[in-house]
């Protein structure tokens, strides 16, 4: 029997129709997996089957009822537990207080003793192998993927009878990735389903019954997960026949553009590595082995020792100040361009222009023209698709908000870009246009260093890998050696001795 | 107790710690410079000298939990004693009827500021602006220059010894009776992340109006207390209260973006600004220099709550 299903759902916000006509169905104790590009609806479906959303038009039907939920509370009420993007522990909340008494608020207005929420937090926590975390604790003082455990922990502590998970696994690393797939099998045993979303194509296969495609605000498919594989429902999702296209490589030219020696920071050991103009030096490994500090490091926004060395000369990078100026010419596109690299409210133009307002300065005063004139030329050049250069970057999809980045050190002239998870929630589409900016960029004879937390692109785009382990480079593969196999293998601690054979 | 006394608690309680630490300094120096300081007297005057700002403030220490703030305070603080010296007659029945007619007051100020908030969707801080200067308005219809009188007994009584320490016993008490209960939670997880606490269930709009309910209240009975200490009425008398108010409880540790603080640590910042103004005025400094100290303890507690080391967010990952 259907636990939930969706009858016809629209949802518009304004003028733009964000779901239309989506229908489907959860199974009693199924897996579903739903998956789709950014912008296909696939939170605005959750946030409607989670209660805190209503829909426009349409009907959710409960065991052959029809309800409509108004609120989460409404929802967890039926047992519909959600686990959003958005974290919904409350910061300045411990641990306890976040897993034990956070839902029972509103039911129980009564005094909550210390010593009753300690205890019952300790015997949840240890549910679900998570005795290392302190139930006193503060929850922002915890780190991403724990707060994101917890989250889950809280959801599935309320004894619920669908589970809905919103891309929960993109802050969790992949022996925590297991840890929650070994709860979802758990639920799954007591007849508990479980509505899973996310990005990553491996965990959709390994964990679904049936997978659910939404394009575009519509409702494609519902497929069982053994008939299909990543081809054809990413053919599903665009609409196309698609396969990830890779711009050939083209050799680099010689010159070194970027020399590391022995760079160390808090945590980094004795990273040495070199750049040359026109290449793709990718970084690999598993999440977390100390890839963002390097990159951090080398834009100056984190303290490190060591040699570096750009076009021959030594420099020292103290600051993004230092990286971003000439002679030097680093540009970042940073783990959360949202936060780190861009300002949503300000139009693409002072987002382009602003590391080089003073090459716009005359006297004191801006020259409009000119600065328009050349944020314009870069805008083009990278293909951002807007209206103008006026529009707010906020309003921009994620693929556009990166090209604008691109844009932005392309007008300073910084030509060593450090690309770190460029591609990261940007739509196939797109990223395919983002592989190929960065082709013409190097071939233009820019240095660049690439991490991707999906490894095929760093395989397809480098012309040599480092791998890192531990806060170390554990080796730099090069020529016919970059294969998926030889990298993944690399980055996994237990395969530490073997050596793989490097060509070139 | 055991829990009560955990580790953690004390950790995040640090800058509460920290303003007790400077309060017992300053109970020193002041004892040092003033001769008798121990003395009942002495130690009563100390005690009704802050009551007036630890109440106003322990009322804008609720908004501020729920990361807002109420610029109106000292204007309610101000309608309360100007209605009080205007209205109060002797005898129990008049003096506690116009207490409680006055409290309602201060509850319906602190209603209407939360409603703005919630139902206007205006920012707390426009809205308290506003009403700030309604509510001053409306003290000067009351009373346009200072006068009127409270009875005698309102004013032996509550500036005495016994009520001055039953009202600061009573705020701790209460402290440690409220801190548990729902609303204390829901305060906090709305000043910590208004979104999450809407995700949990909780009535965002609900708690916001009780925390400006919360603090209207409590800035009528520093309007009363203030009537009970000068006998009488002043349409101005509110007026500096309202950014010593938000003084004390950052000064007494609690985060001025919401979500975190805690009532002692309200209570000893009060103490603190107002052992200050007696030490300047007992070293024979000008008292001109009053705000200007108040001023620069202000800088130096707010950078010791916000200091957190060198922690660069990229470490926590």
């Amino acid at each position: 029997m259907a636990l939930l299903g969706c009858r016809n759902i629209s949802r518009s916000f304004g003028a733009v129709k964000a779901l239309t006509n989506v229908s489907l169905s959860i199974e009693e104790g199924e897996v579903h997996g739903l998956v789709g590009e950014n912008g296909a609806g696939k939170s605005t479906l959750i946030k409607i089957m989670s209660g805190t959303l209503l829909p426009t038009h349409g009907q959710l039907v409960w065991k052959d009822q029809d309800v409509i939920l108004r609120s989460a509370a409404k929802a967890q009420q039926l047992g519909v537990e959600t686990v959003f993007q958005e974290l919904t522990l409350i910061p300045d909340w411990t641990v306890a207080d976040n897993l034990v008494i956070a839902r029972g608020i509103p039911a129980h207005g009564r005094r909550q003793s210390f010593a009753r929420v300690y205890d019952e937090a300790k015997a949840l926590l240890a549910r679900f192998q998570l005795e290392r975390i302190d139930p006193y604790q503060r929850v922002v003082d915890l780190p991403l993927p724990d707060r994101q455990m917890l989250e889950i922990v809280k959801a599935i502590s309320g004894k619920p009878k669908l589970v809905i998970l919103d891309e929960a696994t993109s802050a969790l690393l992949e022996p925590q990735v297991e840890w929650l797939f070994g709860h979802i099998r758990a639920l799954k045993a007591q007849g508990v389903s479980v509505l899973f979303s996310s990005h990553r194509w491996s965990e959709i296969a390994g964990i679904s019954d049936r997978i659910s495609i939404l394009r575009n605000g519509e409702y494609v498919d519902t497929v069982q997960s053994d008939s299909v594989d990543e081809a054809k429902v990413t053919a599903l999702m665009t609409g196309k026949e698609l396969n990830l296209v890779f711009p050939t490589k083209v050799d680099p030219v010689d010159d070194v553009r970027l020399s590391v020696r022995n760079l160390r920071s808090m945590r980094l050991h004795d990273i040495s590595l070199e750049i040359r103009r026109g290449e793709v030096l990718g970084v690999g490994g598993l999440q977390g082995q100390g890839q963002l500090e390097l990159f951090l490091s080398l834009f100056g926004a984190l303290p490190y020792s060591g040699q570096i060395t750009v076009d021959g000369r030594p420099v020292h990078i103290g600051r993004p100040l230092d990286a971003i100026n000439a002679g030097i010419g680093i540009g970042l596109i940073p783990e959360d361009r949202k936060t780190e690299g861009l300002f949503l409210s300000r139009p693409i133009l002072e987002n382009i222009s602003l590391p080089k307002l003073r090459r716009f300065s005359k006297d004191g005063f801006l020259q409009l023209r000119k600065e328009r004139a050349e944020v314009q030329k870069a805008a083009d050049l990278l293909a951002v698709k807007a209206p103008s250069v006026d529009v707010e970057v906020g309003h921009l999809s994620g693929g556009n908000q990166q090209k604008v980045m691109l844009s932005r050190w392309v007008l300073a002239g910084a030509d060593l870009l450090l690309l770190y998870d460029v591609t990261r929630g940007v739509d196939v589409g797109t990223k395919q246009e983002i592989y190929q900016l960065i082709a013409k960029r190097a071939q233009a004879g820019a240095a660049i260093l690439f991490y991707s937390s999906d490894t095929s692109e760093v395989v397809n785009m480098a012309h040599r890998v480092a791998v890192m382990f531990d806060y170390r480079i554990r080796s730099i593969v090069e020529g016919d050696a970059i294969t998926m196999e030889n990298i993944v293998g690399l980055s996994i601690g237990s395969q530490a001795e073997v050596r793989y054979e490097t060509s070139g | 107790m055991k829990h009560l006394a955990n580790r953690r608690e004390v950790q995040w309680n640090l800058p509460a710690l920290i303003s007790g630490a400077v309060l017992v300094v300053l109970v020193v120096v002041n004892a040092s410079v003033q001769p008798g300081y121990f003395s009942s007297f002495n130690l009563t005057s100390v005690l009704t000298g802050a009551l007036p700002l630890i109440l106003i403030a322990a009322g804008q220490f609720f908004v501020i939990l729920t990361g807002g703030i109420d610029l109106s305070v000292g204007a309610v603080a101000t309608v309360a004693n100007v209605v009080a010296a205007v209205m109060m007659k002797s005898g129990v029945a008049s003096t506690v009827s116009i207490t409680v007619l006055v409290v309602a007051i201060g509850l319906a100020c602190g209603l209407l500021n939360g409603l703005g908030v919630v139902l206007g969707r205006i920012q707390p801080l426009l809205v308290t602006l506003a009403t700030m200067s309604i509510f001053e308005g409306v003290a000067l219809l009351v009373l346009p220059t200072p006068g009127g009188v409270v009875p005698t007994g309102f004013s032996t009584v509550l500036t005495g010894t016994t009520a001055a320490v039953v009202i600061l016993i009573g705020l701790v008490a209460g402290w440690v009776w409220f801190q548990r209960t729902p609303l204390a939670l829901q305060l906090m997880a709305v000043g910590s992340d208004e979104a999450a606490a809407q995700m949990n269930g909780m009535n965002v709009p609900f708690v916001k109006v009780a925390a400006y309910v919360l603090s209207g209240g409590f800035a009528s009975l520093c309007g009363l207390y203030l009537a009970a200490q000068i006998s009488s009425g002043d349409p101005t008398i509110g007026l500096p209260y309202t950014l010593l108010s938000i003084a004390a409880v950052v000064i007494g540790g609690a985060r001025l973006a919401g979500g975190k603080g805690t009532l002692w640590g309200v209570v000893a910042g009060g103490f603190i600004l107002s052992m200050l103004n007696s030490l300047i005025f007992f070293l024979g400094v000008s008292s001109y220099y009053k705000d200007l100290v108040q001023g620069l303890i202000l800088l130096v507690a707010v950078a010791i709550t916000t200091y957190r080391g060198v922690r660069l967010k990229y470490f926590t990952l």
